[in-house]
């Protein structure tokens, strides 16, 4: 029986060359794969986190209105904002709107919404816990619109609501415009710069007349 | 009895299948690439709808102050270091007593060098004269 014949050190060498460049490109498809894919997965959540923030704020600002007690109107600074407004708040497993306060802040890096519902609403030293509404936030800011009346710039946004003038204290803004900037994380979990959101929520003109007009609650 | 060994490749044989097995690299590579392109065409869209929300509340507020449908307006607004064009037209309805709106904001695609366009048609209520 003849002896099949065994490879040489040369064949081998040059197979185990070739092969070598195959695995390289194959390696490289997966890291590049596995680098978008993470890309990507930061990215979207970045964009998904900004989204809910914002649907969050837009649903509660919408339903916002004045009161009238004097520490219970709508107060917002560059940096956070309380209000009251009327909200789902899920009580007993179904949807129970109710009116409450809500407040917007920073803790850290973190965008927090504070819920005080029904009577927790009025008081002041009533604790609540915040729940965090996004994480990773570099910075966060409001800007009210004030309806001037002109036609050339009919509003102007300003840095804080009500300002120091009397009318704007028993009125609300026209649009609230929230600025909200996110750390996006790389591959290893290091900063990788900011996104800046920004979005125009217009607060319903019927609630804004009522409350400006009586100056009472308008629900 | 004698075994027949079979035979063995030859170089040309070889190179034929690396070649194919570049070609099917390549093709994952493309999906890689056209994922990130995707991606970013859907960031593209939801930067253009929180824009066409900050000025449709612009755009109302000054027709709320103008009797008349506002004049034909455009600009450029660059949003996480990307262009968009925003171009805003309204028309007078007179059966309705209302203001027509379209507002349209475009970027460009640089991946797929490709316009894309966003319409959003709206109606708004001039002052009353």
């Amino acid at each position: 029986m003849k002896r099949p014949r065994s490879f040489t050190l040369v064949e081998v060498l040059i197979s185990v060359s070739i092969f070598s460049v195959i695995i390289l490109a194959l390696y490289s498809v997966f890291r590049t794969a596995v680098m978008s894919y993470t890309r990507i997965g930061s990215a979207f959540d970045l964009y998904q986190a900004a989204r809910a923030s914002f649907s969050r704020m837009e649903l509660d600002l919408k339903n916002c209105f004045i009161f009238s007690g004097d520490d219970s109107r709508f107060a917002g600074t560059g940096d956070d904002l309380k209000f009251f407004s009327v909200i789902d708040l899920y009580g007993g497993g179904s949807a129970n709107p109710g009116v409450c306060r809500i407040e917007y802040g920073m803790k850290g890096d973190i965008l927090e919404r504070t819920v005080y519902p029904g009577i927790e609403a009025l008081k002041d030293d009533s604790e609540v816990p915040a729940q965090g509404l996004a994480y990773n936030v570099r910075a966060l800011s409001f800007q009210y619109a004030y309806l001037t009346g002109s036609s050339d710039s009919p509003f102007e946004w300003q840095e804080s609501w009500p300002k120091e003038s009397g009318e704007q204290i028993k009125a609300l803004p026209a649009a609230v415009k929230i600025t909200l900037s996110l750390v996006e994380k790389d591959s290893k979990g290091k900063d990788a710069g900011a996104v800046e959101f920004s979005k125009v929520i217009a607060l319903p003109s019927l609630v804004r007349a009522a409350g400006a007009s009586t100056g009472e609650g308008s629900e | 009895m004698p075994l027949k060994s079979s035979k063995s490749l030859t170089l040309l044989e070889l190179l034929i299948s690396i070649a194919v097995l570049s070609g099917a690299i390549v093709f994952v590579f493309r999906g890689l690439t056209a994922a990130l392109v995707s991606f970013r065409f859907s960031q593209n869209i939801t930067i253009a709808c929180y824009l066409a929300e900050e000025k449709l509340f612009e755009i109302e507020e000054k027709q709320k102050n103008s009797p008349l449908p506002l004049p034909q307006e455009e600009g450029q607004e660059e949003l996480q270091g990307r262009k968009f064009n925003w171009v805003y037209r309204t028309k007078e309805l007179p059966d309705s007593g209302l203001v027509g709106l379209d507002l349209i904001i475009s970027w460009r695609e640089k991946a797929r060098e490709k316009e894309y366009t966003i319409s959003f048609p709206a109606y708004l209520l001039p002052r009353k004269q």
